[in-house]
Order: C-alpha cells, then sequence, then structure tokens
C-alpha cells in the first residue's frame, strides 16, 4: 500500500518536472527567437535621439542572446530607417509586419489554451465531487463517516503529487504567458509612432506628422490607422488615471500624470474598432471613448496628410 | 437593550457582529440593485447623473467588502465560535473585544451618514488618487471608515491570537484545534501584518486631498502609482482574509454534515492555510498589471500569483475529500457549504488567466474581472457565511431553522447568482469594462445585461427568504436538541445550546486522542 503511493509519488514528481522542464525550455527558445534588437527603455530613448544613431543605439544595447536576431531579422528595416530617416515612408510602416507577431492573434489563441485548460481541471474537480455527492449519502440515522485513517506517508503523497501537477501546470502557463508577453512589449522596429493625451473627458492622439485627432470626434468620424502596420500609441494624462483600451486588440494600459506608457498594436485586415476608457475616472469615466478604421497604407497616409 | 450594548461577552458581541454586518449586506444589496436596474438598459434608466451611480458604486463595493464580509467572518464567526471550540469561557480580553464592536459599529453609522452628506464620497472601494484627492466628493469619509475598521480589526487580531495561544482547554494540542481557528488565525496574522499599510495610505490621501501635500502629486514630485502599491499591498492579503475562514466555515460544515474528518487536515492547515499567508503577501502587483508598473515585476507577480494555485488546490483537495466514504446529509446548511465547491472553482479558475499578465492586459478592468471577483466574493464566501448561520443556527438560538424556507431560499439564491453573474464573463471578454454607467459603444451588451439585472432580483428575493427565515425561526422555530447534527466538535459536545454565561458548565479538559473530528474509528492521531 505504502510504496505504491510511494512509486507514483515518484514517477509523477519526475513527469511534472519533466513538463516543466521541456515548457521553459521551449519558451526561452522562442523568446531568444522573438526577442528584438533593443528593449522598450532604449527604444524610448533611441526615439529621443537623432534619427541617425538609432541603428548604432540599438545595436549597443541588445542583450548577446538577441543579436543573432537582430542579423537576421532586424537588419533589413534598421537599414532603412537610416537610409531614409526622415519623412516616414508608406513601405516603412508596412515593412515589418510580416516579420512580427501580432499580439491579438497570440492572446485569442493562449486564450483557447488557457480555457481548454481551465475545463480540464475544473472538469476532473467537478466531476470527482459529483461522484462523491451521490455515492456517499447517509444511509442510517446514526451513521458516521468512514474516511480511511490518514499516515504520513498518505499524507505527503496526498499534498506533493497534486502540488507538483499544479505546479507543472503554472509553469506551462507562465511560460506562455511570458512568451505571448514578449510580444506585447517589444514595439516592432518601424512602428507608427503615435502621442496619446487623456484629460477629463477627452481623448487626443497626435500623429507624427503633428495632426491631432480628437477621441469624442472619432465617434462620427472614424481615426483611420493603416492595416498590418505596427502602430505604438505612448501617453500620458493632464489630471486623474485613465486607461486606453482597445478592445479588439486586446491590449490596454493605464495613461498618468507623471509617466509615459505604451500600448502597440496592429490589424490584419482592414476594420472597424473602438476604444475606450478602463480607469475610473469620475462622472465621464463611460463617455471617453471613440472609434478607428484602419484602411491600406496609401489611404492611410493620403488622410493624414489632410489632417496636417 | 443595555445588557446587550454593554456586554463584554463573546457570544453577543459575535451576535452583534452578525447583525451589524447582515445590515451592512443589506444596503449595499440595495445599491446592488441600483447599479443593475440602472444598467438594464442603455443609455440613463433610474438617473441621469452618473455621480449617483458613482456613489451607489462606491457605497456597495466598500460596504461588501469592510462591512460585510470582513466583519461577519473574522468578527462574527471568530467571537462566536472560536471559545466554544478551545474551550474557553471567553476571549482573552473582554472589554477589548467590546470596544472593536463600537468601532465597528460607529464605521458603519459613519459609511451610512454618505447618504445624508452633500458630496457623498464617489472614489470606489479603491480610493486611486489623484481621482480621490481632486473630486469635489467627501474622500474623508472613506478615509476615516477604512481607519475605524482597521482599528477595530487589529484589536480583534491581537485579542484572538492571544486567546488561542494561551487558553485552549488544558490537554488541546495545536493539532486538536478546529481546522476553523487555525483559518481565523491565519487571517488574522494577515490583518496584523498588513492593516497598517493601508491606513497609511488613505491617511496620506487625506493629507494630500486636505493639507495639500503632494504624496501622490507627480506635478510636485509625487507619483501616483504609490499609492496603488500600499493599496494592493494590502487589499490582495485581504482577500485571504475573506478566503481563508470562509474555507474553514466551509470545512466545518462539510465535516459535520458528512460526518468525516477534514481530509489531509495537517496538510490544510499547514500547506494550505499558512502557505497562503506566506505566499500571499508577494502577489500584489496582479492588481497592478495595466498600471503601468515596470515590466520585470509585472512578470515575477505573474508566476508567485500562478504558485498560488498550489495551496489553494490542496485546500479544494481537502474540502473535496472530507465527502470521500462520508455519511453525507443535505439540509440547507450542507447545501450552501457543497455549492461552494463548484461556485469556488468557477471563481477560483478564473483568477488563472488573470494571474497570467498577457492575458490580463485586455481583461483588466473589464466584467470578466468583475464576474470573477463575484464568483469569489458575493458567491462563495457569501454563502460560506449563511452556510454557517444555518449550520450553528440551533447553538446560537437554541431553535432549529426551517428547512422547507431554507431550502427554497437556497434555490432561488443559486439560480439568481448565476443568472446575474455568468452572462458577465462573456461580455467581459469581449470588452465591456466595468464601473460604467452607460455603455453606448456596446449596445450589443444590453439584452446579457438585462438578463443579469432579472437574476438580481431573483437574488433580492431570496434574501427576503433567508432573513424572514432566521427571524421567524428565531422566535418560533423547532427546539433543538443538544447536539442536532451528531458533531463531535467542543462547541456541540460539551456545553447546552446556547451557552450560558462561562460557555462550559465544567471548565473541559481534553484527551491526547481527542479531535473535533472522531467519527467513526478516528482519532487525532489518524487525521
Ligand atoms: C447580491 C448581489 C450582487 C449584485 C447584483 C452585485 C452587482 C454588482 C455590480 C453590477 C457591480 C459593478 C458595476 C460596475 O462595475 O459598474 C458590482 C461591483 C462590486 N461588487 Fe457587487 N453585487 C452583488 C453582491 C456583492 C457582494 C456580496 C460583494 C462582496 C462581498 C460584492 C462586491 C463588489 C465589489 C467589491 C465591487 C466593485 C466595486 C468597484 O468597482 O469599486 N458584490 N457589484
Ligand atoms: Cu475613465
Ligand atoms: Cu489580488
Amino acid at each position: 500500500m505504502t510504496k505504491w503511493y510511494a512509486f507514483a509519488g515518484a514517477v509523477l514528481g519526475v513527469v511534472s518536472w519533466a513538463t516543466v522542464a521541456i515548457a521553459s525550455d521551449q519558451a526561452a527558445a522562442d523568446a531568444a527567437a522573438a526577442a528584438p534588437a533593443a528593449t522598450q527603455e532604449e527604444a524610448v530613448a533611441a526615439d529621443a535621439a537623432a534619427p541617425a544613431a538609432d541603428a548604432a543605439v540599438a545595436e549597443e544595447g541588445a542583450v548577446p542572446a538577441a543579436d543573432a536576431a537582430v542579423a537576421e531579422e532586424g537588419a533589413a528595416p534598421m537599414e532603412e530607417a537610416a537610409v531614409e530617416p526622415a519623412a516616414p515612408a508608406v513601405e516603412e510602416h508596412a515593412a515589418p509586419a510580416a516579420t512580427v507577431n501580432n499580439p491579438a492573434e497570440g492572446w485569442n489563441t493562449l486564450w483557447h489554451h488557457v480555457l481548454i485548460d481551465l475545463y480540464v481541471i475544473g472538469g476532473i474537480f467537478a466531476l470527482i465531487t459529483i461522484a462523491f455527492m451521490v455515492t456517499y449519502t447517509r444511509k442510517r440515522d446514526d451513521q458516521e463517516g468512514d474516511l480511511p485513517p490518514m499516515n504520513l506517508v498518505l499524507s505527503l503523497t496526498w499534498a506533493l503529487i497534486p502540488a507538483f501537477i499544479f505546479m507543472a501546470d503554472d509553469f506551462y502557463l507562465a511560460a506562455n504567458g511570458w512568451k505571448l508577453w514578449i510580444d506585447q512589449r517589444n514595439v516592432p522596429e518601424g512602428a507608427l509612432e503615435i502621442k496619446g493625451l487623456a484629460y477629463m473627458y477627452e481623448w487626443e492622439f497626435e500623429f507624427e506628422n503633428g495632426a491631432v485627432l480628437s477621441g469624442n470626434e472619432s465617434r462620427e468620424n472614424p481615426i483611420l490607422l493603416p492595416v498590418g502596420a505596427p502602430i505604438v500609441i505612448r501617453s500620458h494624462s493632464d489630471d486623474v488615471v485613465h486607461s486606453l483600451m482597445f478592445p479588439d486588440f486586446r491590449i490596454k494600459e493605464d495613461v498618468m500624470p507623471g509617466r509615459t506608457t505604451f500600448i502597440w498594436f496592429m490589424d490584419s485586415a482592414p476594420g472597424d474598432h473602438l476604444f475606450t476608457c478602463t480607469e475610473y475616472c469620475g462622472v465621464g469615466h463611460s463617455n471617453m471613448w471613440g472609434r478607428v478604421k484602419t484602411v491600406p497604407a496609401t489611404e492611410f497616409e493620403a488622410w493624414i496628410a489632410e489632417k496636417a | 437593550m443595555k445588557e446587550w450594548i454593554f456586554t463584554t461577552d463573546h457570544k453577543r458581541i459575535g451576535i452583534m457582529y452578525l447583525v451589524g454586518s447582515m445590515a451592512a449586506f443589506v444596503v449595499a444589496g440595495i445599491m446592488a440593485l441600483l447599479i443593475r436596474l440602472e444598467l438594464s438598459s442603455l443609455g440613463p434608466t433610474l438617473t441621469d447623473n452618473a455621480t449617483n451611480y458613482n456613489v451607489w458604486l462606491y457605497f456597495h463595493g466598500a460596504a461588501m467588502i469592510l462591512a460585510f464580509l470582513i466583519p461577519s467572518l473574522t468578527g462574527f464567526f471568530a467571537n462566536y465560535l472560536i471559545p466554544l471550540m478551545i474551550g474557553a469561557p471567553d476571549v482573552a480580553f473582554p472589554r477589548i473585544n467590546a470596544f472593536s464592536i463600537w468601532l465597528f459599529y460607529v464605521a458603519i453609522v459613519l459609511a451610512l451618514s454618505a447618504f445624508m452628506v452633500p458630496d457623498p464620497p464617489d472614489v470606489m472601494w479603491t480610493g486611486y488618487p489623484p481621482y480621490s484627492v481632486q473630486t469635489t466628493g467627501n474622500t474623508s469619509m472613506y478615509v476615516f471608515t477604512v481607519h475605524l475598521l482597521g482599528f477595530s480589526s487589529i484589536l480583534g487580531a491581537v485579542n484572538f491570537l492571544c486567546t488561542v495561544i494561551y487558553m485552549r482547554a488544558p490537554g488541546m494540542g495545536w493539532n486538536q484545534m478546529n481546522f476553523f481557528v487555525w483559518a481565523t488565525l491565519a487571517a488574522f496574522v494577515i490583518q496584523l501584518i498588513f492593516i497598517p499599510v493601508l491606513a497609511a495610505a488613505v491617511t496620506l490621501l487625506l493629507f494630500d486631498k486636505y493639507f495639500g501635500t503632494a504624496f501622490f502629486n507627480p506635478d510636485a514630485g509625487g507619483d501616483v502609482l504609490l499609492y496603488q502599491n500600499l493599496f494592493w499591498f494590502y487589499s490582495h492579503p485581504a482577500v485571504y482574509v475573506i478566503l481563508i475562514p470562509a474555507v474553514g466555515v466551509v470545512a466545518e460544515v462539510m465535516a459535520g454534515m458528512a460526518r468525516n474528518p477534514i481530509f489531509n487536515y495537517k496538510v490544510a492547515v499547514y500547506g494550505g492555510a499558512w502557505a497562503i499567508v506566506v505566499l500571499g503577501s508577494d502577489v500584489w502587483v496582479h492588481h497592478l498589471y495595466t498600471s503601468g508598473m515596470v515590466d520585470w515585476l509585472r512578470i515575477g507577480m505573474m508566476v508567485t500569483t500562478l504558485i498560488i494555485s498550489i495551496p489553494v488546490g490542496l485546500l479544494m483537495i481537502s474540502l473535496v475529500g472530507t465527502l470521500y466514504r462520508g455519511s453525507i446529509q443535505y439540509n440547507t446548511a450542507m447545501l450552501y457549504a457543497i455549492s461552494v465547491l463548484f461556485l469556488f472553482l468557477i471563481g477560483g479558475l478564473t483568477g488563472i488567466p488573470l494571474a497570467m499578465t498577457s492575458i490580463t492586459l485586455h481583461l483588466a478592468e473589464t466584467y470578466f474581472v468583475m464576474a470573477h471577483f463575484h464568483y469569489v466574493m458575493a458567491v462563495s464566501a457569501t454563502f460560506a457565511v449563511f452556510s454557517g448561520v444555518y449550520y450553528w443556527f440551533p447553538k446560537m438560538t437554541g431553535r432549529m431553522a426551517n428547512e422547507t424556507i431554507g431550502k427554497l431560499g437556497f434555490v432561488l439564491n443559486f439560480v439568481g447568482i448565476n443568472l446575474t453573474f455568468w452572462p458577465l464573463f462573456s461580455i467581459g471578454v469581449d470588452g465591456m469594462p466595468r464601473r460604467y454607467f452607460d455603455y453606448a459603444m456596446f449596445p450589443e451588451f444590453e439584452p446579457t445585461q438585462k438578463m443579469a439585472t432579472m437574476g438580481a432580483i431573483i437574488i433580492a428575493l431570496s434574501m427576503v427568504v433567508v432573513i424572514f427565515n432566521w427571524v421567524y425561526s428565531a422566535i418560533a422555530g423547532v427546539k433543538a436538541p443538544l447536539n442536532p447534527w451528531g458533531s463531535k466538535s467542543m462547541e456541540w459536545t460539551h456545553t447546552q445550546s446556547p451557552p450560558g454565561a462561562g460557555n462550559f458548565p465544567t471548565p473541559p479538559t481534553v484527551s491526547a486522542d481527542w479531535s473535533p473530528y472522531n467519527y467513526g474509528k478516528h482519532t487525532a492521531q489518524t487525521i
């Protein structure tokens, strides 16, 4: 009896650690492959610096593991930027899209995996509970329960095996979550830069050519954005904490005074999307929203040039 | 009346906690109903002033957590049960105990007077600056309510730690205590360590708003994120102040009604409750996943948060295991307790995606979060409270609660909460933000919102039935036998119902084999 449990514990322990090892190893490899040229802070610094220095800053700041990736994937867009630093061209916004993972698609895939995980765990617990509920009803008034006696080995087995299984699942989820996180938090090279400003109760978006567009007005006339191009919005607030959410792009980040935060996203096909405030900011909180529409890059360029 | 107000008897103080916290529940529940009615259709429904909505929501959230769940779980249950379960005549400091119930009542009156001032607080139960500093609403009422309740909790914590450490019946070893006693100890340790952090945070808020300091004002060198970190440094552990005693109550009810020991008792105590106390202090940033915190901290706290699933999972296994080869009787108390197994499964499992930073970048501040924490708190923890009240009803009143009315209330309650909260997961994933007075951008969510409102009306109905049953049965219920459930726990075996002054006719002593779960052939050594 005792031996049987000890053996099962050992086997499950080994299996779960192997799962952990494989899952994290896989994630680490993917992460290394996906790691961009520069970390976020450096990218911000690079933005501030003269365009000609861009490539140099990015390469110096890169972690060693990411160097190979820079050489393979990052090289082309960066050279373009160096050659043609001013007035970003249409191609520049569209170019990196092919090599960049769309975080919203990654989110949808991961969400699906997580749901399966939840249904499996939930299903097992629920079915066992129901089985116990119908089997062990009271038959006689003076009947008492008959739980088998516990001892140290049993007790530890029932703690350690489940703990290993839960831990394996946790690390599996954490590894995959981290992988997506890397996509979400590293702005691809050459993304379309937008400056966001929030105040009670309005959003303002400033484009690279100086055009400023209002969130409230965008409900009638949606703000156009290029399809297929990474877009980054770096925002701060003039008064209280707000939060900029694009539900369709599966992203949000608080917007506050004293700091600049960013979100980036891209759309794979033309479409209509909305954005809205998701941090409580008072009486107009549910009235801080607007619309965007993604269109082919040429159409966007023509439209934004007009707004400058 | 006088012997209640000036009482130092832990049983009366316990019942006063129950009455006060149920009063808070009713008022906050009425607010919930107003909120749900407002949301039942697009555009203004009950009011066209969003500030009214925001005040209801502030009161609902703050009162449900601070004035209903924490006081009922750590005030009522701890006060009523702990001295009886450990064989003590009263708590260690009865007068301090009386002082903490007065503080609690003053706090409730202060919170309620929010509806009588011209500028009620509208800062939500989280009170984030700069909004809470800039608003014309009365933030000080929020701050002073938190101070009073916090002070009351700290006094309670010291009192009960001393009581359990020094006043157990002669012979009672640590592993012979009821699981509920352990659970409450864990909760009080959390309160003692973390409440001062919350008190500091809200006090700084007071200084910023009324005395012109700039702790949270970036224009003058402050930082808005400082408050959020301090707030959740307490308020995440606070959810365990709710969760652990709630699991404790459910465990006692299930052990009593299945007449079984709690499965793997020692692991539930040390690997479950106490592991949560330790791990729970290192996860607060999961409330700040989208707050602009530094990236590495968000990833680090994703890992610690996910690891909390281990002790919580062990607690779940102990609860389910308690049914194994049991002798289960389904009365109202047990129906509530056993439904918590399923409802907490929903609440707990939906916490897993919310622990994953990258998934939460989308789900934060949506109805998905709202549905998640309602399944944990509004449903699981609240059902634990109801279950406990039904289970110990004969102990408190000497009468049996009416089973027919009880079961009717339970069925309505169960249907209502699922109708209200289950659909909200789906519109949450589709992007419905919380704390919204209106949802003009999402007209397609209106039918779901209507369904949730219908559920809320059913909940309101069920609560009328439940509370009527308690009042009616306390007055006119059938006289209860000494030990109606055939429990082995000391509050049932060693004294009458309700227990008299001093609790036990003869002070109990226990042998080394004794345990509150000595069902069948079990002794303290086989549990
Ligand atoms: C009994 C039926 C209940 C209903 C119908 C209900 C309904 C709601 C609704 C609709 C909201 C959010 C509205 C919005 O975000 O705009 C909400 C928020 C909340 N509820 Fe409930 N609730 C109920 C019970 C409870 C209970 C028992 C608790 C806790 C013990 C609770 C705790 C909270 C909290 C903490 C919030 C968040 C407040 C905030 O955002 O600051 N609720 N409730
Ligand atoms: Cu807002
Ligand atoms: Cu938390």
